[in-house]
């Protein structure tokens, strides 16, 4: 269900100004408009949603003797069945979430365990962030004493990313997270090479 | 193991697109089933917005000055070495080995400012994609017009199924009373 704005109702504005487009410019994106208000040049194609009424928001109807009820509102006639968990689901209970249906509880217990994919609006993905960590201080060589850092974080995130879930569109990127944990042994293989030389070095000088 | 298809598929458009394996941010645009799903992301952390196809009003396309702006930077700084290479060479009255060497760098690197200038052109105008939905207009991305073209003709049809179907059952889903093991 969307609720808007009166104002909004079956107009395309300039994104610019706020201006309303003339109604001869919808639905030819091939030809540019010029904004009557600020010039701007613009191409609108619309949808049969601009032009639909905004629904009403329903409380729910009360049910009759024999009539299914919902389950959070006893005296609610039943609309629809959520569809994670059956339950029977009256007009002002009844979720929609894309094009499922759920009850107020599965939607309640989806936003905080991040089961459903559908209001996930943040996700960190560690296999990103240990490609990252790993490759960018390996492409800035000059800044290599950030390596004592980065080297450790690079493989840390990457082991950490395995069972944790990954990006909702590219998926987990485990490649990637064995890329990061490779670039963070490269900096640590450095870091032990350097100490080492430099070790060396200072013993060599001592006893030459 | 059965193959299951990807929920999102890309669609043309989104800033960063081409150098994506180094970009730190970046914003791509995702086809799901019945949304849009706008992807911003920032060295390994992902924010989504949703624009579901049934919501979608219109599709708002405008002109931005980027590519004009790109051409102005572009070509001074290629004006400039062009200008100092001039002076180089026309100063460079002993004929100098190293002068004309660098002067024939900088004129080099005027060259490919020119070549930058002519490719930012044949890119085509640049513009800025919006998505209007009863709850307002938000941003989409900023592509080329042609890239923004493609992308309208890739969403038009099924923000239309979404919409086409959406019409016709919704009114009567919700009038009948539901009846526990039938389908309306």
């Amino acid at each position: 269900m969307t609720l808007g704005t009166s104002a909004n109702f079956g107009l395309v504005r300039c994104p610019q100004c706020g201006a309303a487009l003339a109604a001869e410019s919808w639905d030819r994106p091939e030809v540019a408009v010029s904004c009557p208000n600020c010039h701007e040049e613009l191409w609108a194609q619309t949808f049969p949603a601009i032009a639909r009424a905004r629904p009403e928001v329903r409380s729910g109807e009360h049910a009759m003797e024999g009539e299914a009820v919902c389950f959070f509102h006893p005296e609610k006639r039943a609309a629809l069945a959520c569809e994670r968990c059956g339950r029977f689901v009256c007009e002002l209970c009844d979720m929609p979430l894309g094009t499922r249906h759920l009850c107020p509880a599965c939607l309640g217990s989806g936003l905080e365990s991040e089961k459903l994919p559908e209001l996930v609006n943040r996700r960190v993905v560690w296999s990103k962030l240990s490609f990252f960590v790993g490759a960018l201080p390996l492409l800035l060589f000059f800044f290599w004493p950030i390596f004592v850092v980065s080297g450790p974080a690079a493989i840390g995130f990457g082991i950490y990313s395995w069972n944790k879930p990954g990006s909702l569109v590219t998926g987990k990127g485990r490649f990637r997270a064995v890329i990061g944990i490779l670039c963070g042994l490269a900096q640590l293989a450095f870091l032990v090479g350097l100490i080492v030389a430099i070790w060396k070095g200072t013993t060599h000088a001592s006893h030459p | 193991m059965p193959h299951t298809p990807k929920p999102y598929r890309k669609l043309p458009g989104g800033s960063a697109g081409r150098v994506s394996i180094i970009a730190l941010w970046r914003v791509r645009i995702w086809q799901g089933l019945d949304h849009l799903l706008l992807v911003q992301s920032f060295f390994g952390i992902e924010q989504y917005r949703r624009f579901y196809f049934r919501d979608i009003e219109a599709v708002i396309i405008r002109r931005t000055a980027t590519r004009l702006i790109w051409n102005v930077v572009i070509g001074v700084i290629g004006l400039m070495f062009l200008a100092i290479a001039a002076v180089i060479w026309f100063t460079n009255s002993n004929h100098e080995r190293d002068l004309q060497i660098t002067a024939g760098i900088l004129a080099g690197c005027a060259v490919v400012s020119g070549v930058l200038c002519l490719i930012n052109t044949l890119r085509g105008p640049t513009c800025k994609v919006f998505v209007q939905t009863a709850a307002g207009k938000d941003p989409l991305t900023s592509v080329r017009l042609g890239t923004a073209r493609k992308l309208l003709r890739r969403l038009t049809p099924e923000i239309e199924a979404a919409q086409d179907a959406q019409a016709a059952p919704a009114a009567a889903a919700v009038t009948q009373p539901f009846m526990p093991g039938v389908s309306v």
